[in-house]
């Protein structure tokens, strides 16, 4: 790769660290915009962004929350230029799953309860971050969309419901349902750990 | 959806609903007192909600959340 040689302050190295994590930030983009042309377009300008700015990365938080940060104003950008798109109404069990967490009078079930907690076993801030992220994968391609508008990109719910021309109770009820779905994903990830 | 919380007495599917409604808006005063209520008294959604307080901050780092 020549990229790397042309920038001040950067190694081979620097570039390998940044293009890991390129299929992760793929994946943001593509559920974010509906043209798989515009998500190749910000995760490739986040790369290079981000290898002009290396000496600014400041290791406190990890790589791949930095260019997540990068990533956003890209796709916002992106979204600006082309807009939201309607959301396509696709079939979601997630009703099912959640009833079945709770009894009849609407109290945890005791048998399905996940008591585990993040403990400090978890050591692996990437592992841990690992976990989330699998967890997010595993969303209805819809849910994880919206979640992502309102998770990620920061967008206000009046915004994302008028840009994917869905109701205010619609799109409450979706978020209630990733964020569910992401905690008992979650938690049964952490388990694995004790 | 959570038409309860305008009592003192909440479920659990109830908290829930709040506690996830919360990272979209302020809840009211009423709310925050029928889920502190709740949380107080239910084991089960002490630590429900300790696992949704951790599972937001990972969220909020993983997504860059802090970063301008």
């Amino acid at each position: 790769m020549s990229a790397h040689q042309a920038t001040s302050g950067s190694t081979p190295d620097t570039w390998d660290q940044i293009t890991r994590e390129r299929s992760f930030l793929l994946r943001l983009a593509q559920l974010q915009l509906a043209s798989s042309a515009d998500a190749e377009d910000a995760v490739q300008e986040t790369l290079f962004a981000a290898l002009r700015n290396w000496s600014g990365f400041e290791q406190k938080s990890s790589v791949r929350s930095w260019l997540c940060g990068i990533l956003r104003h890209k796709i916002v950008d992106a979204i600006r230029v082309r807009g939201l798109g309607m959301a396509p109404i696709e079939h979601d069990d997630s009703d099912a799953i959640i009833d079945s967490w709770f009894t009849g009078d609407d109290a945890w079930h005791p048998v399905s309860f996940v008591n585990h907690l993040c403990g400090e076993k978890i050591a692996e801030r990437s592992q841990l971050l690992g976990i989330i992220e699998l967890c997010m994968a595993r969303l209805p391609e819809q849910s994880a969309r919206l979640f992502l508008m309102r998770e990620y990109l920061g967008m206000d719910l009046s915004e994302i419901e008028a840009g994917c021309q869905l109701s205010a109770g619609n799109l409450r009820v979706i978020l209630y349902r990733a964020r569910m779905r992401l905690r008992d994903c979650a938690v049964r990830g952490w388990g694995e750990f004790e | 959806m959570s038409q309860a919380a305008t009592t003192s007495s909440i479920t659990c599917r109830d908290t829930t609903y709040l506690v996830c409604e919360a990272r979209d808006r302020s809840l009211s005063a009423e709310e925050q007192a029928s889920l502190t209520n709740h949380i107080q008294t239910c084991p089960y959604c002490q630590v429900a909600a300790k696992q949704f307080s951790q599972l937001f901050s990972q969220l909020d780092e993983l997504l860059a959340r802090s970063q301008p």
